[in-house]
């Protein structure tokens, strides 16, 4: 099953401002979201281990991929997803953490 | 994955060689444990190709954390086995004296490429490993809470990263 994915506002300033992060790597982040969340969040939801906050259904996801058109470095995002609207098909990008080494 | 069973191999073979040591000739044991250094070598060049590998696929595709941790977990543990594998190799061939100090050399240089190996795969094991923090999942139960305000769609967010100016 695939959803809508929505992004709480400030997410998108947060991860246009990584300067760490080269184009390719920002596409990376996005090709990665799209194939996990959009069109296989099904999956994450299904795993006990991701689910943060039963009583608010709040999921972690956590892509990491190494920017070699960037830093060169690993990099490891720690996404909060709220999936309370995901019976109407709508999956909430809440947080997001990024590290890298 | 094959190669990941190769230092558990190289490890049995060390062992079986300290078992015969005592009653074998030093003139096999010797040549036992240099054909075992050589292979130990092989084995630790192998292992730096496949961690390679790993690294072309999360420069290509990505992988989720849980997979790359399950993934350098296994590295590391292949890492281990190869370096007790070295430590006993070593000890023999020390052990057999002077002939063999090409072994205990090459030994050395083996000892130290695994460990420069193992210092790069730990550096990410330990990146993909952090426990959730306090404060992570504070800021996300607040978040969720908050007044939804106007929400991006994941399309809107694609052209925000195509174009600079969105």
């Amino acid at each position: 099953m695939s959803f809508s994915l929505e992004y709480k506002p400030g997410i998108r300033e947060y991860l246009r401002g990584l300067s760490s992060l080269s184009r390719q790597g920002r596409n990376r982040l996005f090709a990665m979201i799209d194939f996990d969340l959009r069109q296989h969040g099904d999956t994450l939801l299904a795993d006990a281990n991701r689910c943060l906050d039963v009583e608010k259904a709040i999921f972690q996801y956590e892509p990491a991929f190494l920017d070699k058109d960037g830093d060169g470095l690993i990099h490891h995002f720690r996404i909060a997803v709220d999936a309370s609207p995901a019976a109407v098909g709508v999956l909430r990008i809440i947080y997001v953490e990024e590290s890298s080494r | 994955m094959t190669i990941m069973l190769l230092p558990g191999i190289a490890l049995s073979s060390v062992r079986s060689l300290s078992e015969a040591a005592d009653r074998d000739t030093p003139v096999l044991l010797a040549r036992n444990l240099r054909e075992l250094a050589l292979a130990a070598r092989v084995i630790a060049g192998n292992v730096r190709t496949f961690w390679e590998q790993s690294r072309s696929l999360l420069a290509t595709e990505g992988m989720q954390a849980p997979e790359l941790r399950k993934n350098t977990a296994l590295f590391l543990e292949c890492l281990v086995t190869l370096s007790e594998a070295l430590t006993r190799i070593n000890r023999l061939a020390r052990r057999m004296g002077d002939p063999l100090a090409d072994v205990c050399s090459n030994v050395a240089e083996v000892e130290a490429r695994v460990q420069s190996l193992q210092a790069e795969i730990s550096g990410v094991h330990e990146l993909v490993s952090r426990p959730v923090g306090p404060d992570f999942l504070e800021r996300a139960r607040k978040a969720a809470e908050e007044d939804p305000g106007v929400y991006l769609t994941h399309e809107e967010m694609l052209a925000g990263f195509q174009d600079p100016d969105h």
